[in-house]
């Protein structure tokens, strides 16, 4: 898409309803192009104002705020807990998934379910990426006890996408990272196994819930050893595989984010 | 955003008092419900969460970014749900003028944005209300009125580009 077909389609988009293809059209084109990026921006600021003239209409209860507090912290809670060593692996993991799970979303245009189901061209880079961070996130931790393995998740059917992350430590104190993006409408729990190469399976845990982005971050302290196991799959409530992938070890640190 | 990251509490808790009042209120005219409502309150705290690494403040406000996420949100609900369900239209001139405990700087916000929409004509604003908070698109709107696309289009345009003039000759004045 040209700037002349984004700035056709930008009011619709800062308004909130452009078609999908557009909007997905136009997040791509403004991460590279400043002067509609700009046009963007302006005109979301001037649609925004119709939202604060509704500001004071009306006044949430007052148990929310305590509500809020507790989901976010219940999307931290895995990698919060954790005494010196453990908190600090939790802060990495914590990093890694905010890098992760925001990955290939425009830096203003968030939050839109239609714009996470990413064209298939848009979804390869931001798995690129997703990797590229998680590895960049916790570089600092891969060291003589410590080994890192990273890999990206995907579906056979093309729809949703992930990302997990092991870490694995001599005393086999071991960590697991999943994020995934765009499962709206899965039979939840999700259920997170990792497989090792002799056939060897850990249930390592559940996904209860999914935001109304279809997406989730979850992150467990595994009572045992990953070593060895690299083979992730996340099933459905049915059983069905919803993604699948293999973890790497943790190499060398790239950056294919503009 | 750094205490957001976090996780910290004190940073939630700052985000929510500057922010969920308009998010609540902007949902639950586009829901119709107090439940749904904050049901999205409380999501888009957490998809902040869950973005906040990749907020750029040179690139907007941070105002903007919450709000775009929180109707983006709440149309996304919209148009998941029947016709039938659908909150009436809202406009401008239903809004209470004298909301009840508001903070100040929530005051001004909204004093600004009703300026900036005062500066569009009836036919404008009615368009504009019908796009942000019925989620009807262009064209809809081009088929519900029988006329032309591009018209709707230019005249979305022209409208956003008012509100926008008027806000930057608030924030120079």
């Amino acid at each position: 898409m040209n700037c002349a077909a984004v700035r056709d389609v930008l009011p619709e988009f800062a308004l909130g309803v452009a078609p999908s293809g557009d909007a997905n059209a136009v997040e791509l084109h403004v991460e590279t192009c400043a002067a509609c990026r700009k046009e963007a921006v302006d005109l979301q600021r001037a649609a925004s104002s119709f939202g604060y003239a509704l500001a004071g209409d009306g006044a949430p209860s007052a148990s929310l705020e305590q509500q809020v507090v507790d989901a976010v912290h219940e999307v931290a809670r895995p990698v919060k807990h954790h005494h010196t060593r453990g908190r600090r692996t939790g802060i990495a993991l914590l990093v890694a998934a905010v890098l992760v799970a925001s990955v290939g979303i425009g830096s203003v245009f968030a939050g839109r379910e239609e714009r996470l189901r990413l064209q298939a061209e848009r979804t390869a880079l931001a798995q690129q990426t997703a990797v590229a961070n998680l590895a960049a996130a916790t570089a600092g931790l891969a060291g003589a006890n410590t080994k890192v393995l990273t890999g990206v998740l995907s579906s056979d059917s093309g729809a949703g996408s992930g990302s997990a992350l092991t870490i694995l430590t001599k005393d086999a104190n071991d960590q697991m990272l999943v994020i995934v993006n765009d499962l709206a409408g899965r039979l939840l729990p999700l259920d997170v196994s990792i497989s090792d190469t002799k056939g060897h399976t850990i249930d390592v845990g559940s996904i209860p819930g999914l935001d109304t982005a279809g997406g989730a971050t979850r992150a467990w302290k595994v009572q045992g050893s990953l070593d060895g196991f690299f083979d992730v799959t996340i099933r459905d409530a049915h059983g069905k595989v919803v993604l699948r992938g293999t973890l790497q070890v943790q190499t060398a640190v790239s950056s294919p984010s503009p | 955003m750094e205490g957001l990251l976090a996780g910290d509490d004190a940073a939630i808790r700052a985000l929510y008092a500057r922010f969920a009042r308009p998010v609540y209120t902007m949902g639950l005219r586009l829901l119709g419900s107090r439940e749904a409502a904050e049901e999205l309150t409380q999501d888009v705290f957490v998809t902040a969460w869950r973005k906040a690494a990749r907020f750029d403040p040179h690139r907007g406000r941070l105002s903007t970014w919450l709000m775009t996420i929180a109707h983006n949100q709440a149309i996304d609900r919209l148009r998941r749900e029947t016709g039938v369900t659908r909150p009436k239209l809202v406009l401008v001139d239903e809004i209470p003028e004298s909301p009840q405990s508001v903070d100040e700087d929530l005051l001004l916000e909204r004093d600004a944005a009703l300026r900036a929409i005062a500066s569009l004509s009836d036919a404008e604003r009615r368009l504009v209300l019908r796009t942000y908070f019925r989620g009807m698109t262009a064209r809809e709107i081009s088929e519900d009125d029988g006329i032309p696309l591009g018209t709707v289009k230019t005249r979305l345009r022209s409208a956003l580009i008012k509100v926008r003039l008027a806000n930057q000759q608030k924030e120079l004045s």
